[in-house]
């Protein structure tokens, strides 16, 4: 016992090798395919299939606080947008998706991002197409924001506060090249969540403002979700309402959502309710707040390969029924920062 | 007209809050504060070794068990609670515990990051097998864990060397308390040893028994104990079995008469059963980690002894 212990001393007196050079220059490469089959029912069937999106992802460290992570896209039709089968609807365009450069402690508690990014607003928009819960993006996010996710060039600050429970600020400035904002908007964020043997029950408050093309708009939202978690089952309920007010004009919405996952298997529903977004108000006319609900099924194939089914149903919409098909799959090392 | 001014002043009382809450937190910082060496674990085993080395001057928090998959926890926002308040983490590393390193980026805590003085690397020093090699002409599959077999500590060889690996960082963090640490390392150690010998002992009438392991979980374990897998049902880490994967090492199990197929209680124990149906090879769950709330499994040391027990007893009934 006393030589094998003499034996790991010597090692002990070993100077510890930190970071290999390997380790610090060489990022993480990876990517995802992302491809759907849309099928809308209404007078007549008609199918479309498409990519939705290839991801490609360079992330790795600048230094053991600062880290960069770089999303590439190869992008198909955005969900909503009429993509007619032919050369312009199945157009692939190459994005920038997100850049950014991570620092991870400031000082105090205090963190930021610098770089392009996927605005922290509520649960919903910070996440990346292969991460939603959904095939496509619930109503209220396309109405706000006209894409599906608000995306800005800038900056943000994060404060965690030092206290028994998890409390986290964060604010930023940022300019917007697409969507409702026309130049520089403003962010914040408040989320707090608290662990009670296996449940978790998290809440955040939202907040994005800026220019639009005539007038100074704010969108607020608020979301609470209650996960359960014991071994393999979970249970994720989430509710995201949103609120955009701008100086002559409001309209709001919400999502909800109640998974059940067990394994490799996944299944749950969507609610959505949202008004329309003002530039389309026109069109509806007689039913200002459009309805859905859609059944979503997931199957885990492999870790990084998943089948999903979804069937749309918002009766005052055209079309009233939509199924979706997904499968998305993973190259490599892929991750992406716990999202609040 | 009024009712917009309202939600334009609630947007107002939105970003006021968030700003009360910022100022409520820098007045009231020193909320919490210990004195005794908060350690943070992503597995039930690094904690107990850990808890053997520092003794009453450490305050380990353990995320996850032997019932868990370590390689999917669900990274809880509460948990980087524990992580703000950390002064040493020691994750598993070699890609398996992705959702800790997520915990540690978002904890905004320097002390902790990869190189910081709180980042225990706790296979430095440890032979890693399995690192994947790949030859011309044969395919490229895509590896999970492209810096070798992350399963590390199942091997109490392993265990030593994580054992000195939390010493060494212990000591060089807290120099005061270096021989307190080395004294519980010796401590630590010699338990190792003696259930080591101790099973190696009970175990060497069945040394070079033959099994199959669902995912590569147990390869240290087994090179440890002289047990030869033969293979996996997972054709490749993290893909499920394929019913042709199944036949062709059904095949490959008669022919090297395998005895076990070994699996942790989280896999699918149907593709178990379907193979040892064909086989007539025995099935024995297996855990990977220690489960601190079941008594037979509550440290590192109780890990082994059930796993190595486990299987003399499959093999014993098989052969009977």
């Amino acid at each position: 016992m006393e030589i094998g212990f003499i034996l790991f001393l010597a090692l002990i007196s070993q100077e510890t090798k930190t970071l290999k050079g390997r380790a610090l220059l060489n990022p993480d490469i990876s990517a995802i395919g992302n491809i759907v089959n849309q099928t809308l029912l209404e007078n007549k069937i008609k199918n479309e299939f498409f990519i939705k999106e290839f991801e490609f992802a360079f992330q790795g460290y600048l230094y053991p606080s600062i880290r960069a992570d770089i999303f590439l896209t190869a992008h198909g039709p955005k969900f909503g947008a009429n993509h007619e089968h032919g050369v312009e609807g199945n157009h692939i365009g190459l994005d920038l998706e997100e850049a950014y450069v991570s620092l991870l402690n400031i000082w105090g508690g205090f963190s930021g991002k610098i770089g392009r990014k996927y605005i922290e607003f509520g649960k919903f928009n910070p996440l990346h197409p292969e991460q939603w819960l959904y095939v496509d993006p619930p109503k209220v996010i396309q109405n706000m924001f006209g894409t599906e996710n608000l995306i800005g060039d800038g900056g943000q600050i994060e404060f965690l506060f030092p206290l028994p429970f998890l409390l986290r600020i964060q604010g930023g400035i940022f300019r917007n090249f697409e969507g409702p904002f026309q130049d520089v908007f403003y962010s914040s964020r408040a989320f707090s969540s608290f662990g009670i043997s296996e449940f978790e029950l998290s809440f955040g408050t939202s907040y994005v403002g800026g220019k639009t093309e005539k007038e100074f708009a704010n969108f607020i939202g608020g979301d609470i979700t209650l996960d359960y978690i014991k071994g393999y089952t979970k249970l994720t309920f989430i509710l995201e309402p949103i609120l955009a007010v701008d100086e002559k004009s409001k309209f709001a919405g919400f999502y909800s959502s109640l998974f059940y996952s067990t394994g490799r298997f996944q299944a749950g529903f969507r609610i959505d309710g949202a008004e329309p977004h003002k530039e389309t108000e026109e069109e509806h006319t007689e039913n200002k707040i459009s309805f859905g609900i859609s059944p979503i099924f997931a199957f885990l194939l492999t870790e990084t390969t998943k089948i999903r089914f979804q069937y749309s149903f918002f009766p005052s919409e055209k079309p009233k029924h939509t199924i979706f098909f997904q499968l998305i799959f993973g190259l490599g090392p892929h991750s992406h920062v716990l999202q609040f | 007209m009024r009712k917009q001014k309202k939600i334009a002043s609630l947007a107002k009382i939105v970003l006021l809050n968030q700003v009360l809450l910022f100022l409520f937190s820098i007045l009231g910082k020193s909320v919490g504060e210990a004195k005794k060496i908060k350690v943070v674990s992503p597995i039930c085993t690094f904690a107990d070794i850990a808890k053997n080395i520092g003794g009453d001057r450490v305050d380990v928090i353990n995320l996850s068990d032997g019932l868990n998959d370590p390689h999917f926890v669900e990274p809880r926002p509460s948990m980087i609670i524990h992580m703000i308040n950390a002064e040493v983490v020691i994750p598993i590393g070699l890609r398996l515990d992705m959702w800790f390193f997520s915990l540690i980026e978002k904890s905004a805590n320097p002390k902790i990051f990869e190189g910081s003085s709180g980042f225990i690397r706790t296979y430095e020093g440890v032979r890693i097998l399995e690192v994947p090699e790949y030859k011309i002409g044969q395919p490229r599959i895509g590896d999970i864990h492209p810096e070798g077999n992350p399963h590390y500590w199942l091997s109490p060889d392993n265990a030593k060397i994580i054992a000195m690996n939390i010493t060494k960082k212990l000591s060089e963090i807290y120099p005061e308390e270096k021989g307190y640490f080395m004294k519980n390392a010796e401590i630590f150690i010699g338990k190792i040893d003696e259930a080591e010998e101790d099973l190696k002992k009970e175990f060497s009438r069945f040394e070079g028994v033959k099994a199959i392991q669902y995912h590569k979980t147990f390869t240290y374990f087994a090179d440890f104990f002289k047990i030869k897998i033969v293979g996996e049902l997972e054709p490749y880490p993290g893909i499920p079995p394929t019913p042709s994967h199944i036949s062709q090492l059904a095949e490959k199990m008669k022919k090297e008469r395998v005895e076990i197929i070994i699996y942790e209680p989280f896999r699918n124990k149907k593709d178990v059963e379907r193979l040892s149906k064909i086989t007539s090879a025995t099935p024995t769950e297996l855990y990977a980690d220690c489960v601190p709330q079941i008594n037979e499994l509550k440290d590192y040391i109780s890990l082994i002894r059930y796993n190595i027990r486990k299987i003399m007893m499959s093999i014993e009934g098989k052969r009977k």
